[in-house]
């Protein structure tokens, strides 16, 4: 076995929850060192690692994921059909209540767990804030080293150029390269520090308690 | 590799494990050549290894050993008496399919 098919497997193994790696971990990589590292067996091995950490049920990962795949959908939707500006900023609103109302379960999810603890739910939520600017950080880099173009819709609806169009330079009227670039250390500064905030709230809630819940 | 949706449920990776361990206490890799010979199914390392996790979970599936490159895997009573209701049921569907089959 080469050592770039055990650096590979390596890597296939990472992906399992660490719980599940230390009971199956070595008869899974014996297994797939055995085989011959096919497109199917990675992709195989790949789904049902996912699978694995949804039934682990790491909140960071559950809502990490549908946070990214929902920016990923958008985005796509709107490089293919442009949204209008005033869908634009009704979907704008609901993306930050989404990411928020995550940010808090995840915090609250991550302390509820045995191993939780407080610093754990806030990098948790930080985790899932990332998730959720990773389709867009992905194509500003790919814009800023002009490997992509993007589409700049102004707030009339006017599309400035073809390609990908993001959603939040959506309404913002001739961005320039460098307000791009600007964004690229803005952005996730910010939804770190959003994040974490409502990641210890989340935190905080579950240890305290919300009073006058009667279910808390 | 995943059970593909056009292959039946004889396909399905529990079954298949279950009915490889009917045969006594083998490990993953023993079973996946078994469940290759016997039921033509390739399955993939990653499929095998959650059938066997859910397997184990449910009951149907001891581990025979401590976690190691080759540990073995048997079928605890529970597993066998949940085979068994599988397969009578696969049985009464496979005969009344037949039954309406012949009477095209």
């Amino acid at each position: 076995m080469n050592v770039k098919a055990r650096v590979v497997v390596r890597i296939l193994l990472r992906i399992y929850p660490s719980a599940w790696r230390a009971e199956y971990g070595h008869e899974i990589e014996g297994l797939l060192l055995a085989e011959r590292l096919s497109f199917s067996v990675v992709r195989d091995a790949i789904f049902n690692a996912a699978r694995e950490r949804v039934r682990d049920g790491e909140p960071r990962v559950i809502f990490g994921l549908t946070l990214f795949v929902w920016a990923l959908c958008w985005t796509g939707w709107n490089s293919v059909a442009p949204l209008s500006p005033s869908c634009y900023l009704l979907l704008n609103r609901f993306d930050q209540g989404m990411l928020l109302l995550a940010c808090f379960a995840t915090g609250y999810w991550t302390r509820r767990r045995p191993t939780g603890s407080i610093r754990r739910s806030v990098l948790a939520a930080v985790n899932v804030g990332f998730a959720s600017i990773a389709p867009d950080m992905i194509l500003l880099v790919l814009h800023s080293i002009g490997s992509i173009p993007l589409v700049i819709v102004s707030m009339s609806g006017q599309a400035q150029g073809h390609g990908i169009a993001l959603l939040y330079t959506r309404g913002i009227d001739d961005m320039l390269v460098r307000e791009i670039n600007f964004e690229l250390v803005l952005f996730p500064v910010a939804i770190g520090i959003v994040a974490s905030i409502v990641g210890l709230l989340g935190a905080w809630s579950c240890r305290t308690g919300i009073k006058g819940s009667g279910v808390w | 590799m995943a059970r593909k949706p056009d292959a039946g449920p004889s396909s399905d990776p529990e079954i298949l494990i279950l009915s490889s361990l009917a045969e006594g206490p083998k490990h993953g890799y023993a079973m996946k050549l078994d469940i290759a010979v016997f039921a033509d199914v390739d399955l993939g390392p990653g499929t095998l290894y959650s059938a066997i996790t859910r397997l184990v979970e449910n009951g149907w599936v001891e581990p025979a050993g401590t976690p190691g490159r080759q540990r073995p895997y048997r079928l605890t009573a529970l597993g066998q008496e949940h085979l068994r209701h599988q397969l009578e049921r696969m049985r009464a569907v496979a005969r009344l399919g037949f039954r309406r089959l012949r009477a095209i």
